[in-house]
Parts: structure tokens; sequence; C-alpha cells
């Protein structure tokens, strides 16, 4: 079902093997890069990065098309608002409003930025084992004082890592509860608000005795937000140095010119 | 005319990590008027079969019918009423009244035929009519399933399919839960019960499906199932078994442990009238 | 190992769910703990590592009072807790992820988590499903899983709350095995169920009825004083059976377990 799209691919390639925190790094700064582009050429430039990367990642490119498609809508919705609203001179019209052709340069241009914005971390979720991310995001997040806001780096890092293992769950739940309801003669296109509040009433009743098991089960182990370690080790490599500097030099070369 | 299930074929999305089972061109029927017991493992393909029935699940080949309409048909879908494993899932009234009143409702009964509807649904189940104004997550276990069991036969199917009922029961609440299915099928509701534990259902069951691997392994009589299932849970009908093997004639049909009971000390009476 | 006294607990709201307990539990015991649904095994289960702290009385664990904030988390340690749902109470994406969860809250070095999560794996059984993501597991093997979670951290006591009750005879049979095999091990067991099968397997029942223990001793001897007919937990059909035949003098059953083919060969003696 879910696992699908933006899961992990385990492999043996460059980019399995570099430090998490590299990869995060480099996917924050090309999507720094994707945000400002501003011309076809630039948006040229990073699909010929994503493709080297993808090639160097030995998964096949099907793999991080797949993980667009659930977001194909919101691309389509994002390219029509932008074409709709850009004025300029109008092509054509449907109806009362006007599509322009600076409107379908900049709607491209949006949905292009975040169709790369997709491709970058599906690049990232595929090639870095979901424990791995957890933990270098863990690591990234330390230094800041989150104390102050009442959290641990350790609570943010397994939040995320829950978030993971729930959402399949929590999609399997729903669909047994759609299927309770349709049997007991729900219609949504009939009564779609009592639809609604028939099926959200049990996710929640669910959800919260899913969070309140876990909750125990994880207090029963031990778990108690400050210093843990890890079973892997977190190591910066030459690799890892080397490709940073890459990444920077690019994303320098792109903000220069 | 009864349930049909003509040659099924069934596989979830098989590129997935998830579940992979199926169903293996299975032909079945679910005659009316009958109680129907479905047995397997978990994994064996009872509770993707059952969902056919009315039409959550599609078959990949093959075809359902509900009394001549497909099964995926809205008419189907009313004849067919489904109670499932977690009552969790298909409760969410604010009153237990609201929830009982949520099929019957849906299926356009209204006014006092839906107020009379739901408090003979109720007490078919055997539940005190002052629960009605209760909220029904303040239940316990046992009640809420029969308040989820009452949701269905407030829609008054002719097929009532339970997916598992007795999971997490305690003996109390079990009997209770027999007792409901008892008065069910008093009433002419054909009982389909999906289980992988017969015991629970054996004295109403009237016929035993029992799959394995997406295929039938066997159908026929409780009884007979018993004398084809060599089992390790230790039951009244191997131990008949044994008797016989032994040389003491032991009638047919007993299950229970009170029918084994009077069946063994009528065979001592006999044997000592005898002598 | 687990010292129980006069343990009461009750909610915020008053309502009393345990009354005044008192309670020994031995360890490398196997004990079963049944009664009705609501009538408190659940609460009590969750005083002995810490989950819930008593209103009153007391729950010692290896000496360590469980109000004692500073001993929590070595209670937890030593008293490890499998719960109903084999979904819910995994962390990790892989079993081996996940059995490293508790190693890794008690902040021990990468290489002793790896030794230990290596050793729970080959206990259990479980060590060809290492990388394997826990959601596609079977049911018994999820709880294999949880069940190696806790021996990885050492666990000297283990509360398994109703794991097989979601689970099919095959998958039961499955992980009761590998708890017994944990009995030989010095590992002590509180096993809470409805299955009327698994009740002859202890060392010793414990019965609960609204809040109190009513009955405790080895199974035959607790099935005898309580008789044959209540609602507190159910017999094997077998068991239920012979006692029946007993009562009127039919059979004698001289303490061991029963199956068809005893029973039979004993009946049929006395006809």
């Amino acid at each position: 079902m879910n696992e699908l799209f933006f899961s992990y691919l385990p492999g043996k390639s460059i980019l399995h093997r570099l430090d998490p925190r590299t990869k995060l790094i480099s996917v924050m700064l090309l999507s720094i890069v994707v945000l400002r582009a501003s011309t076809f050429k630039t948006i040229g430039l990073l699909f010929c990065i994503f493709f080297t990367l993808s090639l160097l990642a030995r998964l096949g490119i099907r793999h991080h098309l797949n993980s667009l498609r659930p977001m194909l809508l919101f691309f389509v919705f994002i390219f029509a608002v932008q074409a709709m609203s850009s004025g300029g001179e109008g092509l054509f019209s449907i109806g009362p409003v006007a599509i322009s052709s600076e409107g379908i340069w900049t709607g491209g241009l949006v949905a292009s930025r975040f169709v790369l914005l997709v491709l970058f971390a599906s690049l990232l979720l595929s090639t870095t084992r979901p424990a791995l991310l957890t933990l270098g995001i863990e690591r990234m997040l330390r230094p800041l004082p989150l104390s102050l806001l009442g959290i641990s780096s350790y609570d943010l890092a397994i939040m995320m890592s829950i978030s993971m293992r729930f959402v399949p769950l929590m999609h399997g739940n729903l669909s047994q509860i759609l299927q309770a309801q349709f049997s007991r003669g729900m219609d949504l296109n009939r009564h779609p608000l009592r639809g609604v509040s028939s099926m959200a009433v049990p996710m929640i009743h669910s959800t919260m005795r899913m969070a309140e098991d876990l909750a125990m089960a994880m207090e029963s182990r031990c778990y108690q937000g400050v210093h843990r370690t890890s079973m892997f080790e977190l190591k910066m490599h030459k690799a890892d140095c080397f490709s940073l500097f890459i990444v920077a030099c690019m994303v320098i070369f792109f903000f220069c010119f | 005319m009864p349930v049909i299930v003509d040659n099924v074929s069934f596989s979830y999305a098989r590129n997935t990590q998830f579940e992979s089972m199926v169903l293996d061109r299975i032909s079945m029927k679910v005659e009316e008027d009958e109680f129907l017991v479905i047995m397997g493992e978990i994994g064996s393909g009872k509770s993707t079969l059952i969902k056919h029935f009315n039409g959550l699940l599609k078959p990949l080949s093959g075809k359902v019918t509900v009394d001549g309409y497909n099964a995926t048909s809205l008419q189907a879908r009313k004849l067919v009423g489904m109670l499932f494993q977690f009552p969790q899932q298909q409760l969410f009234g604010r009153t237990v009244f609201e929830d009982v009143a949520f099929a019957p409702s849906n299926f356009g009964v209204s006014g006092q035929e839906l107020r009379s509807k739901v408090s003979e649904s109720l007490k078919l189940v055997g539940l005190d009519e002052n629960i009605a104004s209760k909220p029904p997550f303040s239940l316990s276990n046992g009640h809420m399933r029969l308040v989820a069991l009452a949701g269905i036969i407030a829609a008054s199917p002719k097929y009532l399919v339970l997916d598992e009922p007795s999971t997490g029961l305690d003996p109390k609440s079990r009997k209770e839960l027999s007792k409901a299915l008892e008065q069910v099928r008093a009433t002419g509701i054909t009982v389909v019960v999906v289980t992988h534990n017969i015991r629970h259902v054996l004295p109403l069951a009237t016929r035993v499906f029992s799959m394995k691997g997406g295929k039938l392994r066997f159908t026929g009589t409780p009884e007979e199932y018993f004398l084809s299932t060599p089992s390790q849970i230790q039951d009244i009908p191997l131990l008949m078994g044994e008797l016989r093997k032994c040389g003491i004639e032991v009638n047919d049909g007993i299950f229970t442990v009170e029918e084994a009971f009077q069946e063994i000390m009528r065979i001592k009476r006999m044997s000592a009238a005898h002598e | 190992m687990i010292s129980i006294e006069t343990l009461s607990y009750s909610y915020p709201d008053g309502t009393n769910v345990l009354d005044s307990i008192d309670l020994e539990l031995e360890a490398g015991e196997f004990v079963v703990l049944v009664g009705p649904n609501g009538c408190g095994k659940s609460t009590l289960s969750r005083h002995l590592n810490g989950l819930l702290r008593p209103t009153a009385g007391s729950v010692k664990v290896m000496g360590m009072d469980t109000r004692d904030p500073s001993s929590l988390w070595r209670i937890r340690q030593a008293v490890g807790m499998v719960f109903q749902d084999p979904n819910v109470q995994f962390i990790g994406s892989t079993v081996e992820e996940d059995i490293a969860f508790g190693l890794e809250n008690l902040a021990l070095p990468t290489a002793d988590i790896k030794r230990l999560v290596s050793e729970a794996l080959e206990i259990t059984g479980m060590d060809k499903y290492r990388h394997i993501s826990p959601s596609s597991l079977s049911g018994g093997q999820k709880q294999k899983a949880a069940i190696a979670g806790s021996l990885a951290m050492g666990s000297k006591f283990l509360v398994l709350d109703e794991v097989s009750s979601m689970l099919d005879s095959r998958s039961c049979a499955e992980v009761l095995n590998m708890v017994i095999s944990l009995k030989n091990k010095e590992i002590g067991l509180l096993y809470i169920t409805h299955r009327p099968e698994e009740i002859l397997i202890a060392d010793r029942i414990l019965v609960m009825d609204q809040g109190r223990i009513v009955a405790d001793g080895t199974p035959l001897t607790v099935i005898r004083e309580l008789g044959l007919e209540h609602d507190l937990f159910e017999l094997p059909p077998l068991l239920k059976l012979a006692l029946k035949l007993e009562d009127v003098g039919v059979i004698h059953l001289n303490g061991h377990l029963l199956s068809p083919l005893t029973l039979a060969e004993e009946i049929c003696r006395s006809l």
C-alpha cells in the first residue's frame, strides 16, 4: 500500500553509504536552490543533477517517478492556479478565466519546482534507512536549545520514526472502518456529512487507543526522552566531506549565475 | 435463493510487502436458513471470502451473487449484514440508540418505525432497553459487540455474517453472544460465522466450511468435521471417537460437556442393568 | 522476586479497581492469571513494572519499590511487558531496530547493543527475520519479536497480557512453546489469558474477580476449589467432563494432564 512510495530500498550504492547528515544537508541546500530557480535553464540543470544522482543510487528512475503519483493532483492544481492568476496578455480563455502565456510559464515553473522537491526527497528516503535518518536528524538537532520548549532532540527523532510506522497502520485501520460503515449502508454520496462523522469517531477512538498502547509499550521499555544511544554509529567519511564540498560548489554556482 | 460464490479468485495488490493472501477458485453456497461456520487459521482466506458476500471486495475472477443480485449491488448489501471483529471500528453514535438507528435510517426507515426497530433489535440481542441512552464507548467490550450486532439486525438483513465475534471476550460475554445468535437464528436469519475456534458456536452450527491457503479444505456437518480433523485441542468429539474405538457404542451428535456426561451416564446405567 | 502487599488502586474518579491484594511471585515461576473482563487483571499487571502505582499498599520488585522514581528504570528493565495487540507495540522499522529500542533507552554503547540484540534474536529463534519490517510478520512472530525486545534488556520477569487473544491456534502454540522454554531460563512469567487450554500449563493459577484474588494455587486444586459452575474462567471441556464424572464416582483423576485417549481409557475401565 503506502510502502511503495517513499520507502527505503536497501542497496550498496555510494548514496546508500553516505552519512545521513550529509544527505540531509545536501537535500536542504538543493531545496533552497530549487525554490529560488527562476528560469527553465536552472530547472533543467537541476533535473540533470537529479538524474545523475538517481543513476548513482542504482534504484531505477521508476521508483522515484512512482513517488510523484500520489501528488499528481496537487501538481496539476498548483499549475492551474498559477496559470489562471498570473495576469498578462490572454492567450486563450476557458469561460471567464483568461490563460496567458506568462501564466503557463509561471505555472510550469512552480509546478516543476515542487516536482523536483519531491524527487529529491524520494532520493533521500529511498537510500537512507529510516533509523539512520532519524538518528541523523536527532544529531543535527542536538545543539539546538530544544529543552527550552520542553522537548528533547530524542523526542523529535522518535516522533518522526513513530509517524513513519503509524501512517500505514492508520491507513489500514481507516480502510477497515470504511468497510464496516459501508456494510451498514453508509452512502457517502447521499449523506456526505454523516458519512464523515461515522468514520471520524471510530477513527479517533482507535487512534487514541493505539497511541495509549504505544505509549505504554514505550514506557515499559524504559523510554524517558533523555540521553539514549543508538545501535548504529554515525561517522563522517572522506566521501561525505567530498560530497558536501561538491554540493556546496553547486549551490555557489547556482547563486552566482 | 442463496448466496452463491462461483469460482472466485482474489489477491491483494501483489507487489507490496503486506498481505498477499489469495482466494483460489473458491466455489460455495450459503443456503437459506442455515448456520454456517467458516473455519481456518489467520491467512487462510476466510475473512477475504466473506468480504465478497456484500461486495466489500470484488473478485478478480468469478462471480458472487446474493439472491440473484450481484454482490456489489445495493440490493445485495441490504440483504447481507456484516459484523466485524472490533466493534470499536463500527460504533460512532453519541448514544446507543443513534448507533443502532444508523443502518435502518440509511435504508430509509424513520420516526416511530425506527424507534420500535431499535428497541426490538436491542431486545433481540439481550440488551436492556435503558442502555439506549448511554454512549456506546462507555460499555464493556462484550456489550459493545452486542450493540454493534443490534445495529446490524436493525437493518433487517436476511443473512448475518460475523467475523471472529468472540475475540477477546470472557466466558460470560461469550455466552451472552451465543444466546444473542440463537435468538437471531430463531427469527429466521441465516447466520455465517467466521472463526478459528469452532467450540464457541458449536451447539448452533449446522454446517462447517473449512479453508486452508485460500482453498476449500473441508465442508460438511460439524460432526464430520471433527472426524476429518485430527485436532490437538482436547475436545469432546475426539473423546467420543476414542470411546467408539474402545468398543463403546456412543450416540452421534455429541458435542458439549453436558451431552457427553449424560451419554456416558446412560451407557453406565445400561451396562449396570445388564449385569 | 515480586512482592505485593495490600495493594489497592482506584481511578482518579474514585472507582475501585484493585482491592487490597497480597501476592508473591517467584523467579522461574509460570503463573497464569484469569478472570472475567474488567476484573482488574490488566490493572494488576501494570503495577508490576510501575506503569501504574498503587493508591495504597506497595509493589516491590527485587526489593525496589515501584513508587520510588529513582528505581523505576531498573524495575522496568527487570520486568518486561508484552501487550495484546501485536501491531501497536513496535517502534523500530525492522525487527532488529525494534529490539534495540529498549537498549538504546538504557544508553548502552553501540557494540553492546548489537551483541544483546543478536543474543535475543537467537534465543527467540527470530534470527532470520532480523531485517524484516515487523508489520510483515505473522501475529505469532510479532509477539515473539516483542518478547525478544524484553529479553534483550535482561528481563527477569515477563508479563504477557492476553498476548494470544488476537492469534489463531497455530500462532498461539508457537508463542506458548517459546514462553514455556523461557521457564527453563529462570524467567518468571505472569500470563494473562482467556484460552482454556492455556490454563493447565501453568505451575500456579491466580483467579481474579472484582479487584480481588479469589483463588490461588495449582491448576487442579484451584479448579476443584471453585467447582464447575462459575463464570470466572472457562475450563477445557475435557477436564470439565472428567471432573463431572469424578464427582459422581465414575472415574478417578490422578492429577496429570488429560488427552482424549487417556480419558477414554479411564472411562472404558469403569464401564
